[in-house]
């Protein structure tokens, strides 16, 4: 009986650890649809709290975007930037392809990101905001 | 604290001091050194990092057999130390001679895994075999205890040692320490264009954001630094490697004081050193009488049935207690406010911490009615010049400090130094009155006191919901809880399996000691990567619910490890 509940409790901590991403274009996809469910949330914001906690949402998907961009970026890791090598990647069917279905995905998550920033403009000189529109900042570039 | 301990415990006390203080000067920078090295990422780092701690705890078991079939204790541990330093100058030597070195880098850490793994558990059984002797046996929980401070001690200057090193290598061609830029480097480096895209997209739209370009050169004129953007993304990683390389040095040399010791004080745990396969070979050389105990098949089977049990109950505490270097390194840099008061920032520097402690030391040997008047004046002193040195280092602080979050690594090491003569003495007034909890019992406790510590950590979740960042008092709270936890079971695990071990599966009961950490540290892996996934209080929750389980498991079998402890000794096949 113990066993069985010693190796419950470790198959089932393996199987959720294992409920990891599918591909970087359908991550960064769902993250989109997470950042549109966000600024619907923006719209009824009231309040600094709701404000914060609006954007500490955003940061959190904000986060799946960076590692779906890294993830596309790792393609080309082996080559330096500005390279012919990679100048000669840019214009291959697969690079355009990519870029052409990240482009679409990204002016969503564009257009959702300029509704948010205009919902929480009242709100941004708060301290706690402002953190967290820090965090902002600096997210994609940081590890 | 050492009346009725062998002396042969101050030298293993101090070779593994040695041995640990190398190891954590490595570990303190270890991932850093990949990122800055290789430009991994956190994950491809983790990966080297799992598999290295997983041999660390795993070899143990190897070097146990080494040790209980063919070399003995002493010669195996040092042995081991050799194979170490062999390691830790490989690991040193990409930063010095520019190899090119994932290779040597992996040949490296698998040396310094092996030698760890005929140091560690034959240092402890050797321990154990210390206090075999009936006049020193009932000390032996206590004996751990002390032993296990000494690991901490290593541990707690470790960090600062490496970045001492690294800073100061650094200082040398007018850099300072930044952690972030070997990936922005990397990052400048290679062609992101998908990333470069995003960060357009979001700059558009919030004002203050920057490109990795933007932020390497805000850094470049902090650091007056005057040539061009490519030269600086080569030389401050470069600059930084040697750094690291330095630090692995340092960490060779540690393993050579350890050794000098080991070797130099033999006498001192000589007549201990001797395995049960020595001892029949002695006597049968001799045409002796073979003395050696003999255990019956069926009483070695309970040992072993209770040591396996154990072994699954502590993976789960160390699956739990390893979060200190991972998820809750994650909390203190994501979710604690970095910038504290002056107050709070006394905790940080060592410069003050230290002193403080020390003070704080004085103060107790100067109120406890106890103390004879030499101690009293000794506590005074330690008062007076501890709260003078604190409050120098006060008064030199900024008016913001900002903490990093890898100092939170310093409380346990700490923590275990200074609540180690406080629990031993505890232990030891109740065994006084009869009331010392036996050491499975202690294990128990350790696995629910686990819980609470990450109770506390659960509570500060549910109040993230409202702010940005806690106050580190919460993550303090919690690593103090969680040192409590860890002095009542992992010191009197290690003395349990000395314990109960049948005789001749002494170095290999406690390979599988360090084999179940070696488990447990993989599950924190596991279990780590549910962080992305839950909410924060949800994991944290997780945690809590595991130990608990665990704590009602041990309960649940106490019977059988008590007995298992209990049983006699001597009993002949």
């Amino acid at each position: 009986m113990r066993l069985i509940v010693i190796s419950s409790l470790l198959a089932g901590m393996i199987f959720m650890a294992g409920c990891g991403s599918e591909t970087p274009m359908k991550d960064m996809r769902s993250a989109a649809k997470e950042i549109d469910k966000i600024e619907q949330q923006s719209k009824q914001v009231q309040n600094k709290e709701e404000a914060f906690t609006v954007l500490r949402d955003l940061n959190g998907a904000m986060k799946d975007v960076r590692e779906s961009a890294l993830t596309l970026d790792e393609k080309y890791s082996d080559m330096k930037a500005g390279s012919e090598e990679f100048q000669k990647a840019k214009q291959s069917e697969d690079f355009q392809q990519t870029m052409q279905e990240f482009n679409k995905i990204r002016s969503d998550i564009d257009a959702s990101l300029a509704a948010i920033s205009k919902n929480l403009e009242p709100y941004k000189d708060d301290k706690e905001v402002k953190k967290m529109l820090e965090k902002l900042q600096t997210l994609l570039i940081s590890r | 604290m050492l009346k009725g301990h062998p002396k042969g415990l101050l030298v293993a006390f101090f070779a593994n001091m040695g041995e640990r203080f190398g190891y954590y000067t490595m570990l303190a920078i270890f991932v850093l050194y990949l990122q800055a090295n290789f430009g991994f990422n956190a994950s491809q780092a983790g990966d080297y990092y799992g598999g290295f701690l997983f041999g660390i705890y795993f070899l143990p078991i190897l070097g146990g057999i080494v040790a209980d079939r063919l070399l003995g204790y002493g010669k195996t541990i040092a042995l081991g130390t050799v194979i170490m330093f062999v390691g830790y100058m490989l690991l040193a030597s990409p930063g010095f001679f520019a190899m090119q070195g994932k290779v040597i880098i992996i040949i490296s850490l698998f040396v310094i895994s092996l030698g760890t793994g005929f140091f560690k558990g034959n240092l402890q059984a050797l321990t154990g075999k210390l206090y075999d002797d009936p006049k020193f046996a009932p000390n032996r929980d206590n004996a751990f205890n002390i032993f296990y401070m000494g690991i901490n001690i290593g541990a707690f200057f470790a960090p600062h040692a490496a970045t001492g090193v690294v800073n100061w290598m650094l200082s040398g061609k007018n850099f300072s320490y930044e952690s972030t830029i070997p990936h922005l480097s990397n990052l400048q480096a290679t062609p992101h264009p998908f990333l470069d895209k995003m960060t357009n997209t979001v700059q558009a739209n919030f004002a203050g954001v920057q490109t990795y370009t933007e932020k390497l050169q805000h850094f470049m004129g902090e650091m007056n630094f005057a040539g061009g953007l490519q030269e600086f993304i080569t030389e401050y990683p470069t600059t930084l490697s040697k750094g690291y390389s330095g630090a692995f040095a340092v960490a060779a040399i540690s393993m050579l004081v350890s050794l000098i010791i080991f070797t130099a004080f033999r006498k001192y745990y000589k007549h201990a050193d001797i395995t049960e396969k020595q001892k029949q070979q002695k006597a049968a050389k001799e045409g002796k009488k073979d003395e050696t105990v003999k255990m019956s098949k069926e009483e070695e089977k309970k040992r072993l049935v209770a040591l396996g049990l154990v072994f699954v109950t502590v993976a789960f505490f160390w699956m739990a207690f390893h979060q200190n270097g991972f998820t809750l390194t994650i909390f203190a840099r994501d979710f604690t406010v970095s910038d504290v008061s002056r107050f709070d920032y006394l905790f940080f520097d060592l410069r003050s911490f230290l002193p403080l402690l020390a003070a704080i030391g004085g103060l107790i040997l100067l109120l406890r009615r106890k103390s004879s008047t030499r101690n009293k004046a000794i506590g005074g002193g330690l008062l007076v010049v501890g709260a003078g040195l604190a409050y120098w280092a006060y008064s030199t602080f900024a008016a913001n400090p900002k903490i990093e979050p890898q100092l939170f690594q310093h409380f346990n090491p700490i923590f275990i130094v200074f609540l180690t003569p406080l629990i031993v003495g505890f232990f030891t007034w109740l065994r006084k009155r009869g009331k010392e909890p036996t050491s499975p019992r202690k294990i128990g406790i350790g696995m629910f006191l686990t819980a609470a510590g990450f109770v506390v950590m659960m509570t500060g979740a549910f109040k993230l919901q409202s702010m940005t960042g806690l106050s580190p008092y919460w993550l303090i709270g919690t690593y103090l809880t969680l040192t409590v936890a860890e002095l009542f079971l992992s010191p009197i695990g290690i003395s349990f399996v000395a314990k109960v071990a049948p005789p001749r599966f002494s170095g290999l009961a406690q390979g599988g000691w360090l084999g179940a950490t070696a488990i447990g540290n993989l599950l924190a892996g596991l279990v780590g990567k549910l962080w992305d996934i839950v909410e924060i209080w949800q994991f944290f929750a997780l945690l809590v619910g595991l130990t608990i389980l665990s704590g009602i498991f041990i309960f649940s079998i106490m019977r059988i490890l008590e007995n298992a402890s209990k049983s006699d000794q001597t009993s002949q096949e």
